[in-house]
């Protein structure tokens, strides 16, 4: 795994001592429909008694990779600047005008930098009947299956972003509300699919050892 | 026709060989329409990608993110147990009680949380253990929590009804989230009978009667910041303080003050982590909703859903038998896939049909929701109810005795409300949305 996004990590001793879910000790991060929204929800709360399978299976203290930092980011910047507005539309009777704009373009990043990071990680919702086969060849195949066709949907649009920014360059477009060049908002996000489409690719490769 | 066999067919191929759904609706649509505008450059593709981006470039939208991350934070905020503590202090002990404060306590969260994953994690994280020390069997305690948790995506907020009204554009958030609040309540003491009841008859929780009862005035107080949250949450949206979305980042504001200064169990430190949890699991339920705008798209272009009402009017089948086999089409298939997937993937067939057929918008929002409630504790896919039995640390097949009778309460309640509509559309009428 890189070393340089260890410098990312923080070293997080996450334990809900309320909600008593770590003495059950539960949650081995199994791959699966529960991994992609609600292991994430408590892996946090569980223990050290989980077993390393691998890098890559490991919610509780991954490294901070860039998708991870954008996509915390934006969200919390979402939150931050719809606070503002709502606190100053009450103070002052002033509203910044270009929040919404703003927030729904992080809104875009992070939906794109978290679905990098939940491709490499496997993480994205699908129907497990055979894909948790009990059958090693049948589930290494299909694995395979899912990560290719990953990359490629990812790189399909991620292409087709890059066409639509060209275009926007070329006639000049502009987001009305903002007044910036439209490509300055699409490229970003067809960057982000491209590095969704190589984070499929280097997870499933990664995992491709692990029955 | 052709064309949506290819459609229906490379969809339902993926989706069982286990590709993500996103994916696997990303993939049929792009085959789809490059079948069809063969001659075009790119294929035609290029409205795709500008769709995938346009579907979730919508302000109403950031509500979904928004309250995502209000569940991950109350999940932590311990008002679970609070709230716990003051049910038992109200209703006190006995056999069937507990089950009773599980899904009391769910439908309070519910009124904060938009999610019902995070509904379950924070309920069960109290309720099982409390439950099994009681005497309950673990399968029976998991039961409960699932399905109690499924009212949290009815009970207003909820993230289902933001997809939703993202999709219908005359189904409006606020008509929605008013419109749910009755049929979620109504669904909760639906599952109350059976929870209650087979307590009884089977003699579970006797162990409960010799515990102690909490007092209830000290527990009101510590319980109080827990219980004003739906008030402040769901009141400020009625009073034009704030819209849906604003009311979500101000829940995240007052859950994070709550666990961090009140109840002390969340530190500064792990505020990274929760973010990053809930970005991540917000971005994968808007990735499916990016990627669906695809396959919504050739839906479109072979315009598939009108031969479809064409077919079902020839069949001369009434509105209401119509209906019917819509909702049991969707029960069916929310036992294998989650709700938010079930909305993208059928909506574009199933409004046209609800315009054919003259249904009201939010009704049927809210019939659809109630549908996809009882796939979320439905096994053998069944996102609440797994949360539930990892905590209860037990398989879900051992749970199918007792499930099936909350499946069965929850199901009477759908129907009640398909028969009688005005259960969903007095609440948005009387509050003029």
């Amino acid at each position: 795994m890189d070393r340089t996004s260890q410098n990312f990590s923080f070293d997080l001793e996450l334990q809900d001592s309320n909600t008593g879910a770590n003495a059950l000790g539960l949650m081995k991060a199994k791959a699966g429909y529960l991994r992609k929204d609600a292991t994430q929800v408590f892996l946090i709360m569980s223990n050290e008694s989980e077993p390393k399978h691998t890098e890559v299976d490991q919610v509780k203290s991954r490294p901070w990779r860039l998708e991870d930092v954008l996509a915390t980011v934006a969200i919390a910047l979402m939150c931050l600047i719809t606070f503002a507005n709502v606190v100053l539309r009450y103070v002052s009777d002033v509203s910044i005008g270009w929040s919404e704009e703003v927030s729904v373009f992080l809104m875009l990043l992070l939906v794109f930098a978290g679905a990098a990071a939940a491709a490499f990680h496997d993480q994205h919702i699908r129907v497990e009947f055979l894909y948790d086969s009990k059958n090693t060849q049948i589930r290494r195949r299909l694995r395979m299956l899912s990560v290719w066709l990953t990359t490629l949907v990812l790189t399909a649009v991620a292409l087709l972003l890059i066409k639509t920014a060209i275009g926007e360059y070329a006639y000049q477009e502009k987001v009305s509300s903002l007044d910036v060049p439209r490509w300055w908002l699409t490229l970003p996000l067809a960057l982000l699919c491209g590095l969704g489409a190589w984070r499929a690719a280097w997870g499933g490769w990664l995992r491709r050892g692990i029955d | 026709m052709m064309a949506g066999l290819v459609l229906f067919g490379l969809f339902i191929l993926c989706m069982a060989l286990g590709v993500p759904v996103a994916v696997a609706l990303a993939t049929a649509g792009m085959a789809t329409l490059m079948l069809t505008n063969a001659g075009q450059p790119w294929f035609g593709l290029l409205p795709a990608a500008q769709n995938a981006v346009a579907s979730i470039s919508s302000y109403p939208l950031m509500a979904l993110p928004m309250f995502v991350l209000v569940g991950a934070i109350f999940d932590r905020s311990g008002i679970a147990r609070r709230l716990v503590d003051f049910a038992i202090a109200c209703v006190g002990r006995g056999p069937g009680m507990l089950p009773l404060v599980a899904i009391a306590v769910a439908m309070v969260l519910g009124g904060i949380s938009g999610s019902a994953v995070a509904n379950a994690a924070a309920v069960g994280g109290v309720m099982i253990a409390a439950m099994s020390r009681a005497g309950y069997p673990p399968p029976f305690s998991a039961s409960i929590v699932g399905a109690a948790a499924a009212t949290d995506i009815l009970i207003p907020p909820s993230i289902a009804f933001v997809v939703y009204s993202v999709s219908v554009p005359n189904a409006s958030v606020p008509a929605l989230f008013a419109a749910g609040m009755i049929p979620g309540l109504l669904a909760g003491l639906a599952l109350i009978i059976p929870a209650v009841l087979i307590s009884r008859i089977k003699g579970f929780g006797l162990e409960e009667s010799s515990m102690p009862r909490p007092p209830f005035w000290p527990s009101l107080r510590e319980a109080i910041w827990g219980l004003v949250a739906p008030v402040v949450i769901l009141g400020g949206m009625r009073m034009g303080w704030f819209t849906p979305t604003e009311a979500a980042v101000v829940a995240v504001f007052y859950g994070l003050f709550v666990g961090m200064f009140i109840h002390r169990t969340m530190t500064f430190r792990q505020l990274p982590e929760i973010f990053r949890e809930a970005a991540l699991s917000s971005a994968v339920i808007m990735t499916v909703m990016s990627l669906a705008s695809i396959f919504a798209l050739s839906v479109n272009t072979i315009g598939l859903a009108d031969p479809l009402i064409e077919g079902i009017k020839n069949f001369g089948l009434s509105s209401f038998e119509t209906l019917c086999i819509v909702m049991l089409l969707l029960l069916l298939v929310g036992m294998i896939l989650d709700g938010v997937s079930i909305f993208l993937v059928f909506l574009p067939l199933l409004v046209p049909m609800m315009k054919a057929f003259g249904w009201d918008p939010v009704w049927f929002g809210v019939l659809l929701t109630m549908a996809i409630a009882i796939g979320g504790f439905t096994p053998p896919m069944a996102v609440n109810l797994l949360v539930a039995c990892r905590m209860a640390g037990i398989s879900m097949e051992s749970t199918i005795p007792w499930v099936g009778w909350l499946v069965l309460a929850f199901s009477v309640a759908t129907f009640s409300v398909m028969v009688v509509p005005e259960l969903a559309l007095w609440l948005p009428r009387i509050l003029k949305y």
